[in-house]
């Protein structure tokens, strides 16, 4: 303790010398962000927030709005980019040493990566006295909650997906569109006979993307662990099949083979006309629609069922949690109720990003936004259908060992039972580690 | 006798004095910035610290752990070697060569110059966005330009045994400082010695070998050592163009490092991984400057 | 006299020279042209097969929107200031550092040479928190100054080390002679040795630029209000975090930030020569 007061005060002394070799150097400085009680009436509230382009601009206006409605509470709202895990280092580092805002965005994902740093929020909604079923989207508040039964978090907003498909490709191969009643298997062999060309006339039957991997492990009703979270279930015939459909789409050159590549943006080969099908979230609907404009007719139908009926859709989920370092604590509660459920001009700036967690407003407004062909009514068909995200927050490790599975499968032509014996080990002990055993 | 030894003492005291008194800024701001974190680091990697601020001595068990059961600690160790093997030699190589055409007193040198540099300046996300789009295999730049002439071109990203070497070629691009600098040890090259070499009626070739090539070994060996450290540490191509794939071919120590301690929150594996990475490179620049006694040819 | 084949030679070996600078030169500019290409051609033609460098029907649509996209008037004065700073500090810290280390000599000096060495080689993840923790110590989390300060201290090992390789191969004679006629070691440093290595300040000048008008992972960490964030976090906000990419934009973007950088290093680099000729100590 003593020697890091010797050394701040050496580095403050530097820094005096610093400041006065460079004359301009009292702009640099500023109140940090670490709130403090204001002498005035204001309750000052800092928020982080993550984004990019059109996400960032919903925050920020979702934002506006709570400010107008909350004259009283001074907001700090900062918006930090995310691409590339950069909003992982800058977390970790604000978390570890306390320096986090009083609100912070999240993702129920994490499986619990952050716990420790958060509020459970259970004693405000009974201070609140509000059936939070009745008010949050249909499935979007269940993964909020820890096994244990903390509430870690409010959700925000959440994307699923649809097949999108270009109707002009079928139409020329004589193909009939796909149906809701598809399945992977009907999916794969309609994508099989768009297969052909070389180079920049190669032509695909369905566009590889990231959700690929983790719906490898769904697509023909397997699941990668229990849903209590305690073990692993990815070694079974299910996950194997739909590995080897995937593998199969590659290697009949029905989907691209550089699976692993962050190359060219996947959505622009269906966008140009070069791929069949695409399966499209919710978040780039608006993107993609303006993209292909009138380029060729297209339309989307529900995500291919799934044998035996299980899950057949995969969930981003995002949402808003109180640090427990918060300062103010009440004022964090506003926010993060009116983000979720209790402001309606808010969840409306949210729509621009995806679904809100605000019943009223997802079942009277964003259901009837439409993009193009697409009407965002055909998200809310698969609610209840949707696995979150599998392989986040503190399951990145065996995430990452699963990718070795997939670019085997998809990549080096093994089949899914070589992959799986190889890597299942490591995947299985990756697995236990995160649940700490 | 006694009294030169008193003066002689009196040099050394004013040469420590000046010593420490120029290096003072670097010194603080080791002290303070770089040695303190180090400790800290050096102390972790003795814990199983996570993100939740849980810290526990582990003794030895992130090494053995790395040794035994973390497939991907030594493959990445040994994916970061290929890349410092194969990018060390050839950037040093192209660096030269083209700062030995350069000094030739050629026309539209500053144009040359502003050319080769502005791959260096644009390094960032944007760029390395652009490259990947070079790559890609159907609608790439790259490919396109092979398939006029008739070559298929290779899978570039998303090929395991290519990935690499496209990692490489991203990283050659940016190489302009190193241009510059060797440029600029051979301008420090006094002309005489050339001069003297005409009248002798040696040739650019011999020239080069016998003084341009000798007479910047200091600068090579500056970028030599820089290079190699710098290349260890190769992080965010691999990060942006391939995320590490395909099969973890382009994984580097770097990444490891990353993953461990910000996505999977295991602080004291993460150090544990730092301090690996500093001990190899540690041996490797040790070996290097050991060498440099036969090869470096200082002009005074 | 050179003879006719002389002659006939050197022609050869120029064309030589100038057909692989050219080569290489063009390799160098190609993704900077595309990045040029991209930036005026509208979404619909950016993706388009076969690749056109010049857009067919050019647009400003990508700069205009782009800058309003995030606040990159702000960004850019925000850069300027943290980049000037330190910038200004690196030269000269690292300038007089290099200066005692090829200069004078003590007992520890060898070792903390191979210190000043070794700190190149630790990856800089290992020392991001205790350093944040530091420094929110000193309530400077959102300020400018964790990104300034480093550069007052030395500047990085390896401008320090680049200056004490150029100062070490400057013959000590001049100091000596200095030194007879009453400079003192400061007179000998800014009179004498900074003047002669001239060409080595201006590339550690527009090394450091480049750096810091890049640098992105610092500005991200120690940054937390928007406003004052830099040009190279406005950039990532054109990748969403589904992985979509704004690529006109970014471009865009990516260009009109490099220009400044461009337009100093197209003027500075002229003075790498002059500075040489001007030290008057070589040849």
């Amino acid at each position: 303790m003593k020697l890091k007061k010797v050394l701040a005060v050496g580095l403050a002394g530097v820094m005096t010398i610093g400041m006065m070799a460079c004359g301009g150097g009292q702009s640099a400085s500023s109140s940090g962000a670490t709130s403090q009680k204001d002498s005035g009436e204001k309750q000052k509230l800092v928020i982080w927030s993550w984004g990019a382009d059109e996400e960032k601009k919903s925050r920020e206006d979702a934002v506006a709005a709570f400010e107008k409605a909350h004259p009283e509470i001074e907001v700090e709202h900062s918006v930090i980019p995310t691409a590339d895990h950069v909003w992982d280092q800058k977390m970790t580092a604000a978390l570890t040493a306390g320096t986090g805002p009083d609100v912070i965005q999240m993702s129920p994902d994490y499986y619990g990566l952050y716990t420790e740093y958060y509020e459970d929020l259970n004693p405000y909604v009974e201070k609140e006295g509000v059936d939070l079923e009745s008010v949050i989207t249909e499935g979007m508040l269940d993964p909020y909650y820890r096994p244990d039964g903390k509430l870690e978090g409010m959700p925000l907003l959440q994307n699923v997906f649809v097949m999108a498909y270009n109707k002009d490709l079928f139409d020329e191969k004589g193909i009939d569109y796909p149906t809701a009643d598809w399945t992977w298997d009907d999916v794969a062999a309609a994508a099989k006979q768009f297969a052909g060309g070389e180079g920049a006339d190669a032509t695909y039957g369905i566009v590889n993307h990231w959700i690929d991997p983790p719906m490898s492990i769904i697509c023909k009703g397997g699941s990668a662990y229990s849903d209590d979270l305690t073990t692993c279930e990815i070694d079974s015939q299910e996950v194997r099949d739909g590995l080897d459909l995937f593998g199969d789409l590659v290697q009949s050159k029905a989907m691209p083979d550089d699976t692993a590549a962050k190359s060219l943006p996947k959505e622009q080969l269906f966008v140009s006309g070069h791929a069949a099908m695409y399966t499209l979230g919710g978040f780039e609907t608006k993107l993609i629609s303006e993209e292909i404009g009138e380029n060729f007719k297209w339309d989307a139908v529900s995500m291919p069922k799934v044998p035996n009926g299980g899950k057949n859709n995969l969930m981003y989920a995002t949402g808003y949690s109180m640090l427990k370092t918060s300062q103010n604590k009440d004022a964090a509660w506003t926010f993060l109720k009116e983000t979720t459920y209790a402001n309606e001009d808010m969840a409306k700036e949210t729509c621009r990003a995806g679904m809100t967690a605000c019943k009223n407003i997802a079942e009277t407004y964003y259901k009837d936004l439409s993009y193009g062909p697409i009407t965002n009514a055909a998200y809310m068909e698969s609610l209840s259908d949707a696995k979150l995200n599998i392989w986040g927050g503190a399951y990145s490790a065996p995430g990452d060992v699963w990718t070795q599975i997939w670019q085997s499968v998809t990549i080096d032509g093994k089949t899914a039972d070589e992959a799986i014996n190889e890597y299942y080990p490591a995947l299985e002990k990756a697995f236990n580690e995160a649940n700490g055993k | 006798m006694a009294k030169p030894r008193v003066k002689q003492s009196k040099i050394a005291k004013r040469q420590a004095r000046n010593f420490y008194l120029y290096t003072a800024p670097w010194l603080i701001g080791f002290i303070i910035l770089t040695l303190y974190p180090v400790l800290y680091s050096f102390y972790l990697m003795f814990t199983d610290m996570n993100l939740s601020g849980a810290s526990h001595f582990v003794g030895l068990d992130n090494w053995i752990y790395a040794f035994t059961d973390d497939q991907l600690f030594v493959k990445a160790f040994v994916n970061t070697i290929k890349y410092v093997v194969i990018f060390v030699p050839t950037s040093l190589i192209l660096a030269f060569f083209v700062a030995l055409l350069l000094s030739r007193k050629v026309k539209g040198l500053g144009f040359f110059r502003t050319a080769f540099y502005i791959p260096y300046i644009t390094s960032g996300v944007a760029v390395t966005i652009l490259w990947g789009w070079i790559f890609q295999r159907d609608f790439g730049i790259i490919n396109y330009v092979l398939s006029l002439v008739g070559i298929k071109g290779p899978n570039w990203l998303g090929d395991k045994n290519i990935a690499m070497i496209s990692i490489v070629i991203l990283s050659l691009w940016t190489i302009g400082n190193n241009i510059i600098i060797m440029l600029a040890g051979i301008q420090d090259i006094p002309t005489s010695y050339y001069e003297s070499a005409q009248i002798d009626g040696a040739g650019f070739l011999r020239q080069t070998v016998n003084i341009t090539l000798p007479l910047c070994t200091p600068t090579i060996y500056f970028n030599l050592i820089v290079t190699v450290i710098a290349a260890f540490q190769v992080f965010q191509q691999p990060l942006i163009l391939t995320n590490g794939g395909p099969l973890n071919s382009t994984y580097t120590a770097a990444m490891h490092l990353y993953n461990n301690g910000f996505l999977y929150g295991k602080m004291g594996y993460a150090s544990m991984m730092a301090w690996s990475m500093f001990a190899v490179i540690m041996v490797i620049t040790i070996v290097t400057v050991s060498t440099s006694k036969y090869w470096v040819f200082y002009d005074d | 006299m050179p003879t006719k084949s002389q002659k006939k030679g050197k022609i050869i070996s120029r064309t030589i020279t100038y057909l692989i600078l050219g080569i290489a030169a063009l390799i160098c500019l190609f993704p900077f042209l595309w990045m040029i290409s991209t930036s005026f051609k509208p979404m619909s033609e950016i993706y388009s097969m076969p690749p056109t460098l010049i857009p067919k029907s050019p647009t400003l649509e990508n700069i205009i929107e782009g800058w309003k996209g995030a606040d990159f008037g702000l960004f850019f004065k925000n850069t300027a200031f943290i980049t000037l700073l330190a910038t200004v500090g690196t030269v000269l810290s690292s300038s007089v550092v290099a200066y005692g280390f090829s200069r004078f000599q003590s007992r520890l000096s060898p070792f903390l040479f191979v210190v000043l060495l070794g700190t190149m080689m630790l990856p800089s993840q290992v020392t991001l928190i205790p350093q944040y923790l530091l420094y929110n110590k000193l309530h400077m989390i959102d300020t400018y100054w964790p990104l300034i300060i480093p550069s007052w201290l030395g500047g990085g090992a390896f401008n320090i080390f680049l200056f004490i390789q150029f100062f070490r191969s400057l013959p000590k004679e001049l100091d000596e002679a200095a030194e007879i006629d009453g400079a003192n070691s400061f007179q000998v440093f800014y009179k004498i040795l900074l003047p002669s290595v001239k060409p080595v300040m201006l590339a550690v000048l527009v090394m450091a630029l480049v750096y810091n008008w890049n640098d992105f992972f610092n500005p991200l960490i120690y940054l937390n209000s928007n406003d004052k964030f830099t040009i190279a976090i406005g950039l990532q906000f054109f990748k969403g975090s589904q992985g979509n990419v704004q690529i006109g934009q970014m471009m865009a973007m990516a260009l009109v930030s490099l220009l400044p950088v461009l337009v100093i290093f197209a003027t500075c680099q002229k003075y790498f020569i002059q500075g040489i000729k001007m030290s008057g100590l070589k040849g």
